[in-house]
């Protein structure tokens, strides 16, 4: 048996955005199984774009998006779920007339194993007990929390190789943040892929080994949390002097 | 007492016309946000699917009448997929997909007169016969059509809870971008919804014209109080539509008794204008109506 050291994603040179205006000018970066990689960088320089773009909600100008040793370019959002490619949107966009638990239930709309999905359901009611209990109510009916938790817990119910979480904290209150962040660092240890966007360096630093950095469209800067932690430049700008 | 039955039977079975003809044109706008312009037409097509079935083919009663389902089905899938599919996501689709239904509408009913003249037939998929409640007859085929749209709509109403078929339409209503990250196909789920409408719309079509005849036209009257019902409830509400569709009718029949037949429409049509000047979103709606 032969390691496979081909990275899960692989993004060669993409550029991509929305009706006439590029966000990304060529974005480099390699995800390897059972990594969990941090993107950070100013608002509005294009990682919520980069997440869109992998998830396939917005077209690839050029370059090359590698998924599992597949190009994955030309294939469509359900492709790429069906492939193990997941995405947390940024504000959740939960179903809001939908309950609790159908909204997790449709996380796992891929599993055909009822069997499965019920152990998947009660992995994410383990994870955040408070949904269980929110089960039968409808979600335009529940707290900033507990939406992000529907929402994660939505996107664990696919099972998928790559997780991407789009700002976890985004919007919370600190306790709450407390909470998902948590949850978080249980999956993260667990042995699965994640890609996470976050603004939040202190958070970062607690369950991401790679960082990257992403400003103007490209990735400006890649490499360990120890790493970022002794540039004194970067860390002064992104840890605020930690 | 009597009054009240007479009524009440009117009623309901105009109710329940009106909620199969409703239900697939709010199902319909709700989930692919597209006024379908063809909804009569669908009704027409499973009418004369019926009427074909037994005049044509000989097919047993039951049995046109599940053809006459299936013709409207067909004509739904045709019209996403050689029409509707093409424009969705487009810049305009709204308005432009109101004018290519119309557009349909009006080719498939001169398609139907060509083929079948303007001749008004009778409905062969039909149950003679009546029963009296005390005073008060009552035909058997109204009965039949009150428990044949109710059956229709709990089998929607369970598909659309129940069924994960049902989550991945209401999910794709809700949200598309989130859907498709949930790796629903979203264009099959509009080709289901347009279907389910299709074969609702060809049941309606069926059952109006069991009541009156068989006409190219036949679909304008239905298409009309459908979306009425629709506007009523609350554009794309789902369960709305079916109460909204039981109040009109019986309001009609109640109008239609106490100050004749010729008046039932117009007054009602009068009532509903009020009411939406009062509330403009409908009964349960929460969005603007869209500018039409």
């Amino acid at each position: 048996m032969s390691l496979d050291t081909t990275p899960l994603l692989q993004i060669e040179q993409a550029k991509a955005g929305y009706a006439g205006s590029v966000v990304l000018h060529g974005i480099n970066l390699d995800i390897n199984a059972s990594e969990v990689v941090a993107l950070i960088g100013p608002n509005g320089h294009g990682k919520t774009t980069l997440l869109r773009l992998l998830s396939g909600l917005i077209p690839l100008i050029s370059g090359k998006i590698t998924f599992a040793g597949k190009p994955i370019e030309a294939t469509d959002t359900s492709e790429r779920v069906r492939a193990g490619l997941v995405h947390v949107p940024q504000g959740d966009q939960l179903f809001p007339e939908m309950s609790v638990e159908e909204n997790l239930l449709m996380g796992a709309y891929l599993c055909d194993d009822p069997a499965e999905t019920h152990n998947r359901l009660e992995e994410v009611y383990t994870l955040f007990p408070k949904l269980k209990d929110r089960r039968t109510q409808y979600c335009n009916g529940l707290s900033g929390g507990e939406r992000r938790m529907v929402g994660i817990g939505r996107g664990l119910m696919a099972n998928g190789r790559l997780i991407m979480l789009d700002e976890p904290s985004l919007g919370l209150a600190p306790l709450i943040i407390e909470q998902i962040y948590q949850a978080l660092n249980e999956l993260t240890k667990s042995g699965r892929t994640f890609l996470v966007v976050e603004e939040n360096p202190v958070r970062i630093s607690e369950i991401a080994q790679k960082i990257s950095l992403v400003q103007g469209g490209k990735v400006h800067w890649s490499g360990t949390r120890e790493a970022l932690q002794s540039s004194p430049e970067l860390s002064q700008v992104y840890f605020g002097g930690h | 007492m009597d009054i009240f039955l007479q009524v009440m039977v009117t009623g309901l079975t105009l109710g329940a016309l009106y909620a199969l003809a409703a239900t697939g044109l709010a199902l319909v706008w709700g989930t692919l946000g597209m006024f379908n312009m063809a909804h009569g037409i669908f009704m027409t097509v499973g009418a004369y699917g019926a009427f074909v079935a037994v005049d044509m083919f000989g097919f047993p009663r039951p049995f046109a009448f599940v053809f006459g389902l299936a013709a409207g089905g067909i004509i739904g899938a045709a019209t996403y997929l050689f029409v509707a599919r093409f424009m969705i996501g487009r810049r305009n689709f709204e308005t432009n997909i109101i004018v290519a239904t119309a557009g349909i509408a009006i080719l498939a009913q001169d398609i139907i007169l060509k083929i079948f003249g303007a001749y008004p037939f009778s409905q062969p998929v039909v149950i003679d016969g009546k029963f009296s409640i005390g005073d008060v007859i009552v035909p058997t085929q109204r009965v039949l059509i009150l428990v044949g749209a109710a059956l229709l709509l709990l089998g929607v109403n369970i598909l659309l809870t129940r069924t994960k078929l049902g989550r991945a339409i209401r999910a794709t209503a809700m949200s598309i971008d989130a859907a498709r990250l949930m790796g629903v196909r979203t264009s099959r789920t509009y080709l289901q919804v347009i279907v389910i409408a299709g074969v609702l719309a060809g049941a309606a079509g069926i059952m109006v014209s069991s009541l009156s005849t068989l006409s190219p036209q036949m679909g304008g009257n239905p298409m009309l109080m459908a979306f009425v019902v629709c506007v009523v409830a609350g554009l794309g509400h789902i369960g709305g539509t079916g109460l909204a569709a039981i109040g009109l009718g019986i309001l009609e029949a109640t109008i239609q008794y106490f100050l004749g037949v010729q008046y039932g429409f117009p007054v009602m049509l009068l009532l509903v204008i009020l009411f939406l000047i009062w509330r403009p979103n409908g009964l349960f709606g929460k969005q603007l109506v869209v500018r039409l």
